[in-house]
C-alpha cells in the first residue's frame, strides 16, 4: 500500500469509529483522494485534491461542532474558531497556535484555491503540505 | 518465529478476509501525529482498535514497547482500545499485560476476531488524562518549528543519513546535534520516546514541567506524501525541530523553546 493511501486508510478506520455522526460524506471524499494518482494533467489533479480535502474538512468539520452542540458557522476559518472556543479542559479543543495557524496554512490557502480565477498549487509538495496539515488537525478535533 | 511483517501481514489478511466489509484494516496506520503507533488498525462503526505485534527487542526491553502505547493513546481518539498480540509459545509480563486494554496470543484466531468485531466491549483502562494539555503544548511546539522550517531556505540534498553526533543540555534543556545529513524515521521515533517532555509510565504519557527538548538537524527529515509529517510527531513527543548548528542560533531555538514550555507549567 502507498504512503499516500495508507494515509487514507488510517483516517478512513478512525472517522468510521468515530462517535460523531452523519460522517458518511467525509469518507467518501476520503475515497475520491485515493483514486485521484493517475489524473492528468498534474495540475488538475493537484486542484482536486485540493478540493476533495478541503471539502472533507470542512464537512468534518461542519459535524464536529454539531456534536459539540454548537451551530457551524460557514467558513473554515470560523469553524476553526469555534473549536478555539471550546472549554480549555474541553481534549478536543483547538489551541490557540493551531488555530492560528491552520486557519492560514489550510483556511486561506483553499480560499485562494477555490475562488481565484487560474490559480493552482504549483507542485504535488504544495498540495501534500496542505493535505497533511488538513491530516493533522482532523485528529486534534475529532472525537 | 517469523518476523514482524510476516506476522503483521498474517493478522492482516485473517482480518481483512473474516470482518465486515465496513471494516477498515489498516496494517502499519499512517498517523499524521505519530511515526509509530499499532501495528493493525481496525476501525468500523463498532469502535477502533490498535493491535501491537511487539518486536523481538520491544519483548526483552518492554519500555520501548510501553512508550510506543503511550503516544498512540495520547494521538488516537479515547475510544480507541489497544490490544497486545503475543507470540504463540510465550508469556508476556505481568506488567506488559496490565498496560494494555486487552491481550491474546497470535494464534488464537477466535479471540482476535472478537476483539477486533466488539472493541467497545473491552474497557480502557487507561484514560489518557491531560490530552488538552498535551495539545496546547504541541502546537507551541510545532509553531516554533515549522518558524525554523520557513527562515530555511537551503536548497533539500538528501545527501546522506544522518547519525546522532552529541547529546548533552543548554540551559537545562536537552539538544541532541545530528550528523550532516537526514536523519531516518526510525531513529527520529527512538530519540523521541526519552525526551524530557513527558514522563512515559506503564503505557501512559503525561505532559511533565520539564523543559522540552530540541533536535539540530542538518537537514529538514521532509517525508514523500506528507512533508511535514516527522516534524509534526517530534512536536508532538515534545521537541522542536532546526537546522541551526552555530551556538548563538542553537541558543536562541533553545530559549524560544524554553519559553514556550513555560507556559505550560
Amino acid at each position: 500500500m502507498s504512503a499516500a493511501r495508507n494515509r487514507y486508510a488510517t483516517l478512513r478506520a478512525i472517522v468510521a469509529s468515530s462517535p460523531v455522526p452523519n460522517m458518511h460524506s467525509v469518507d467518501r471524499e476520503f475515497l475520491e483522494l485515493e483514486q485521484l494518482n493517475r489524473v492528468g494533467p498534474s495540475r488538475r489533479r493537484f486542484l482536486l485534491q485540493t478540493l476533495h480535502s478541503t471539502r472533507a474538512f470542512d464537512t468534518a468539520l461542519n459535524r464536529i461542532l454539531v456534536y459539540h452542540g454548537l451551530m457551524p458557522e460557514v467558513a473554515i476559518g470560523k469553524m476553526l474558531r469555534q473549536l478555539n472556543r471550546l472549554a480549555p479542559s474541553s481534549p478536543y479543543r483547538l489551541p490557540d497556535q493551531f488555530y492560528h495557524q491552520w486557519r492560514q496554512s489550510i483556511g486561506n490557502v483553499r480560499n485562494r484555491f477555490m475562488h481565484e480565477a487560474d490559480a493552482y498549487p504549483s507542485n504535488q509538495r504544495e498540495v501534500d503540505a496542505l493535505v497533511g496539515e488538513i491530516h493533522g488537525c482532523l485528529l486534534v478535533v475529532l472525537p | 518465529m517469523p518476523n514482524g511483517y510476516a506476522r503483521q501481514r498474517r493478522l492482516e489478511t485473517l482480518l481483512r478476509s473474516q470482518l465486515d466489509v465496513d471494516a477498515t484494516v489498516v496494517r502499519r496506520p499512517d498517523h499524521p501525529l505519530l511515526l509509530r503507533g499499532p501495528d493493525v488498525l481496525i476501525g468500523h462503526r463498532g469502535g477502533l482498535v490498535g493491535f501491537f505485534l511487539p518486536t523481538l527487542r520491544e519483548q526483552i526491553a518492554s519500555k520501548s514497547l510501553s512508550d510506543r502505547l503511550a503516544m498512540s493513546r495520547l494521538a488516537y481518539p479515547a475510544h480507541a482500545r489497544f490490544v497486545l498480540v503475543w507470540p504463540a509459545k510465550l508469556t508476556p509480563s505481568p506488567d506488559t499485560v496490565a498496560w494494555f486494554d486487552g491481550v491474546v496470543g497470535e494464534d488464537d484466531r477466535p479471540s482476535l476476531l472478537r476483539l477486533a468485531r466488539t472493541p467497545k466491549k473491552l474497557h480502557s483502562k487507561h484514560h489518557p488524562g491531560g490530552r488538552a494539555e498535551a495539545m496546547a503544548k504541541f502546537s507551541a511546539l510545532y509553531a516554533i518549528s515549522l518558524g525554523e522550517l520557513a527562515r530555511d531556505e537551503r536548497p533539500k540534498e538528501r545527501r546522506r543519513y544522518a547519525t546522532v553526533d552529541h547529546r548533552g543540555f543548554q540551559k537545562g534543556m536537552e539538544v541532541v546535534r545530528f550528523s550532516r545529513g537526514v536523519p531516518r524515521a526510525a531513529v527520529l521515533q527512538s530519540i523521541m520516546l526519552h525526551g524530557r517532555g513527558y514522563r512515559f509510565e506503564r503505557g501512559v504519557a503525561t505532559p511533565t514541567n520539564e523543559a522540552s527538548s530540541v533536535l539540530a538537524v542538518d537537514e529538514w527529515p521532509i517525508a514523500r506524501s506528507d512533508p511535514n509529517h516527522r516534524i509534526r510527531a517530534a512536536a508532538m513527543a515534545g521537541w522542536t525541530m532546526t537546522t541551526r548548528s552555530d551556538d548563538e542560533g542553537l541558543q536562541a531555538i533553545v530559549e524560544s523553546t524554553n519559553r514556550a514550555a513555560k507556559t505550560f507549567r
